[in-house]
């Protein structure tokens, strides 16, 4: 039996369809638009990191606003005094790390944080990683969720976004790996039980199920450099600085989803 | 005894309906070190957890844990029971260094 024209034009109509749909699917996922870490995870985490009040990275927003509103014991200002609520510095926070023409270098929002608690509360800044400078970060960043990671990098800083390029492309550790090459190269791919992402920054800081603890942008890049065997960079150093740039106007267009639930 | 200096999320309705079931839902943060692992100087890291909680109802226990090692971090913990009359809900915890949480809810039961 023959298919009538009608059946085969119906046919030839849906093969044409669908060789449309395949090249648009398979564009999209290759060229494809950059991807928050959130894409590469299961249905029960992405479930933590939108639950209002189960994600845990919310006890540090919840300790972040109290640290907000709290004067310190120098009896200089609380940040609250100065700055309102943390949501009046959410335009700022997505164009971070950022040229400061003062300072001729590169800052992030650790640093300007602990710049603040130096100059104007006279108090001795959070290290990196304590529990009180966590707690701000996130709360800040929390207050600019949704908001996409912008792509401005001001002329002064474009050596800087250069050199942070060349330093995720550049191999480095015994295992002679680039970021390069497992956040682009093999992205999505399979990594013992673990997918790979492709290296986002818009959800910083995160929870980390490995760490069991929240952790910041340069606390990941230390993990993924000691993961290839390098000698990672102490904290808020320059090179990290200017990768977070680099990866910040990669990734640009992604919506802030601090504090995030990553594995 | 010390204050756990650490934050709690506590999530209860303020009313319900009597003899509907209430959900409560707990959030705490703490390290629950195992006491197993090795730190980067080689010593072992010495164990600190949550060692119990409570939660009582009207001055009733509801729910009595010992909690042991093998817990995650900032364990997470939900429960329900039957809004009988308004009281309080009560919420205790302590640690194995002596640290204890105290937190109280008035949960409302309208007819």
């Amino acid at each position: 039996m023959f298919p009538s024209t009608h059946a085969r034009r119906f046919l030839e109509r849906c093969l044409a369809l669908g060789l449309v749909l395949f090249l648009v699917l398979g564009l999209s996922l290759s060229a494809g638009a950059a991807q928050s870490g959130l894409a590469y995870l299961g249905e029960e985490l992405k479930a933590l990191q939108a639950d209002p009040f189960a994600n845990p990275g919310l006890l540090w927003v919840d300790r972040g606003t109290a640290l907000w509103q709290a004067a310190p014991a120098s009896g200089a200002p609380a940040c609250a005094s100065c700055h309102g609520a943390p949501e009046s510095l959410r335009e700022v926070i997505p164009t971070l790390p950022r040229w400061n023409d003062a300072t001729q270098r590169l800052e992030n929002l650790e640093g300007l944080i602990r710049q603040c608690q130096s100059e104007h509360q006279h108090q001795a800044p959070a290290p990196y990683e304590s529990e009180a400078l966590l707690a701000l970060t996130t709360r800040l960043a929390h207050g600019a969720r949704g908001l996409p990671l912008s792509a401005a990098v001001a002329p002064e800083a474009a050596p800087a976004l250069a050199r942070g390029e060349a330093f995720f492309r550049e191999r480095r550790g015994q295992l002679g790996l680039s970021c390069a090459d497992c956040h682009e190269r093999y992205k999505g791919a399979r990594l013992r039980g673990d997918r790979v992402s492709e290296g986002m920054i818009n959800g910083f800081p995160i929870y980390r199920l490995t760490w069991q603890t929240l952790g910041s942008r340069h606390r990941m890049f230390r993990w993924c450099n000691e993961a290839v065997r390098a000698e990672p960079y102490p904290f808020g150093a320059e090179p990290y600085l200017e990768l977070e740039l680099f990866l910040r106007h990669r990734g640009s267009g992604l919506p802030l989803e601090t504090p995030a639930v990553r594995r | 005894m010390g204050t756990l200096s650490l934050p709690v999320r506590l999530a209860l309705p303020t009313e319900a309906p009597a003899g509907s079931v209430v959900s409560l839902r707990l959030l705490l943060q703490h390290p629950m070190e195992t006491g197993y692992r090795i730190g980067e100087d080689g010593a072992r890291i010495p164990r600190h957890i949550l060692t119990a909680l409570r939660v009582s109802y009207g001055g009733r226990v509801i729910a009595a844990l010992t909690l042991r090692p093998a817990i995650a971090a900032n364990p997470y913990f939900a429960l329900s029971f039957i809004a009988e009359q308004t009281g309080p809900v009560t919420l205790e915890a302590e640690d194995d260094r002596g640290a204890t949480l105290t937190e109280t809810r008035t949960l409302t039961v309208v007819p």
